[in-house]
């Protein structure tokens, strides 16, 4: 009995450090229940650098993570038409390197092989790989923050997107605001799940997992101006150098979204890789939804009591 | 790239999908957009026909504030069903977020329950306890005032819904710019349509002849909202519903139609019909419309 007794005033202790006055006497566990903390004071904005023009799809990233963050792997799922086999980001795979393939259909087995090194390198190219090692893109505005009703989705100190699941009741309206395709709601908890920025590791000075375990260097980790002066001495290097296609996703501002705290060197279209070419932020459009809605509510109401009033004179 | 030619024609395999997550909206939550509508669209004509000509609504007030309570509780218990971890619904009363929908209709849903269930006492408790005519008097004042709050709460909600739809990333709904507006006039001849039913089953004539001419002005609404929300989604709908898309707008408009003339015609039973196929036509449209999501 006195264990019990002691967990518990263990519990007040801790939401009520000694020297903290007490607000409301009597009444301080309901007052507990809708007390906030301030939030912590912004630090520098850290962003993620992905070059995929130096990543080699060995999915390191995806192991560092899922061994970091201890999430549980899923039975292994063929397509049948990829060597990818984790499919799309979701409540387990916080990470998903994607493999692009693209190759004729015609197979070219039959053809003499080369004889020597030069000859294979010479050899023309009849298909192509693209890889890209996907994730939250931790926008700096994000959506999904903007459509949580709970208040469970925050902005961390570091500018990321950090998802309480302890407070996350599961409506999906976080899944439903992304443009990326990035949250999902686990079937076995009930609550949405994305990737954490590993903010336990930032808050350590640690650097995110993903980002460690990289053999390429593909993916960098560092304060947001830092890594887009990478990011575009690195696009500079390869314009130079004969791939004009390089270019810069979520580095700056879209048309209708925010930049992202997460962006990418892609080696063709953000579409090849299964971005949107020009994401839109939602609640762009909610005054003038809701006005239209008010209007038609209005117009609606209008007529109907004018008929009643009407009838009635 | 050395050789960029092979690229031509051939997609990568993530172009022409949809990159957003389903988040699973199927039978649940097309039944509790359609319940919500009706709850709503209900209390606030209720609460219209009420006001305006007390005279002849009066009667049927105490019984439709039942009736929508009801409706009410049902979709409560539907929203909060389809949440991932229903014990939770609680954290959404924590905070109020304005850039949220769903928090915005969560506190309309909580303020329309509450008044709802307060009209509900204020109207019923003086007939149950017989209270002295001063405190009745009293009593009705209240009756009245929480009505209106109700209904004012269910303008909110009925706003809302159309909202949380279109303020998402969702193929097809994300450019339905109309769908709110849709959805207001829909809910409110909904809630006319089963209000003139209830009226007939409970042997209201006078109630039916007053809301008719109404009735017909609210189908006109929809059939604007419905054509301008169209515009909005028809591609998508031809991609999702393929030759079903056409086919649905025809049987909608013809449905219409025939419900416009049973009601005007079909005496009693007509009516009846034509509440039955507005309902009927609701549900479907909220099948057709969240079907706009389903990932191709």
């Amino acid at each position: 009995m006195s264990s019990l007794k002691d967990a518990i005033f263990a519990v007040i202790r801790r939401a009520y450090p000694a020297d903290e006055p007490r607000p409301n006497g009597r009444l301080d566990p309901v007052y507990a229940l809708f007390r906030r903390y301030q939030p912590r004071e912004a630090e520098r904005e850290l962003a993620y650098f992905t070059d995929t023009s130096i990543c080699s799809g060995c999915k390191s990233c995806e192991m560092a993570c899922k061994q970091w963050n201890q999430i549980e792997s899923e039975p292994i799922r063929w397509s049948g038409d990829s060597y990818d086999n984790t499919f799309d980001l979701s409540a387990k795979n916080w990470r998903h390197v994607k493999f692009i393939e693209r190759f004729p259909e015609e197979n070219a087995a039959n053809r003499p092989a080369p004889k020597t090194i030069d000859g294979l390198l010479k050899e023309q190219k009849s298909g192509d790989w693209l890889f890209m090692s996907d994730q939250c893109k931790h926008c700096q505005t994000s959506p999904c923050h903007e459509a949580c009703p709970t208040g469970a989705i925050m902005r961390n100190e570091f500018g990321g997107v950090y998802y309480q699941t302890d407070i996350c009741m599961g409506c999906r309206m976080c899944m439903a605001a992304c443009p990326f395709g990035v949250p999902e709601v686990s079937p076995e908890t009930g609550h949405s799940m994305k990737c954490a920025e590993c903010y336990d590791r930032l808050r350590d000075g640690l650097t995110p997992a993903c980002q460690l375990a990289c053999p390429t260097g593909a993916i960098e980790f560092g304060p947001r101006e830092a890594m887009l002066e990478k990011a575009r001495a690195r696009m500079r290097f390869l314009h130079e150098n004969g791939h004009p296609e390089a270019r810069l996703y979520g580095a700056e501002d879209f048309a209708n979204y925010s930049g992202l705290n997460s962006f990418y060197l892609l080696m063709d279209k953000p579409e090849v890789y299964g971005l949107p070419a020009e994401p839109v932020t939602p609640t762009t459009f909610m005054p003038g939804d809701y006005l239209r809605g008010i209007a038609t509510l209005v117009a609606c109401a209008a007529a109907v009591a004018s008929c009643l009033m009407g009838s009635l004179l | 790239m050395n050789n960029m030619t092979w690229i031509k024609g051939r997609p990568s395999p993530y172009e022409l999908h949809d990159l957003t997550h389903f988040p699973d909206w199927r039978n649940l939550i097309v039944w509790d957009a359609f319940i919500n509508n009706l709850a709503s669209g209900l209390m606030v004509i209720i609460a219209l026909t009420g006001l305006a000509t007390a005279r002849v609504f009066g009667v049927l007030l105490p019984y439709a504030l039942i009736l929508a309570f009801i409706i009410l509780a049902t979709d409560l218990f539907l929203l909060i069903a389809d949440l991932g971890d229903p014990w939770r619904f609680l954290h959404s009363l924590r905070v109020f977020r304005p850039t949220s929908p769903l928090s915005v209709g969560v506190w309309a849903l909580t303020g329309y329950a509450v008044c709802l269930f307060l009209a509900i006492l204020t109207t019923w408790l003086p007939a149950i306890l017989g209270v002295p005519h001063a405190v009745g008097l009293h009593m009705a004042m209240a009756s009245r005032m929480f009505t209106t709050l109700a209904a004012l709460c269910a303008a909110v909600v009925i706003c809302y819904k159309g909202v949380v739809f279109s303020c998402t990333s969702q193929p097809g709904v994300k450019d339905a710019r109309w769908l709110t507006a849709f959805m207001v006039s829909d809910s409110l001849l909904m809630g006319c349509g089963l209000y003139m039913c209830f009226a007939v089953c409970l042997g209201a004539a006078m109630a039916n002849a007053w809301l008719m001419v109404p009735f017909h002005i609210l189908l006109l609404f929809r059939f604007g909202a419905f054509w301008l929300l169209w515009l909005d989604v028809a591609p998508r709908a031809r991609r999702v519903h393929r030759s079903n898309a056409f086919i649905f707008v025809m049987v909608y408009i013809v449905g219409g139609i025939i419900a416009a003339a049973l009601a005007c015609k079909g005496g009693q039973p007509g009516i009846l019909a034509a509440g039955a196929l507005v309902l009927l036509t609701g549900l479907c449209e909220r099948y057709w419309i969240i079907g706009l999501t389903r990932p191709l």
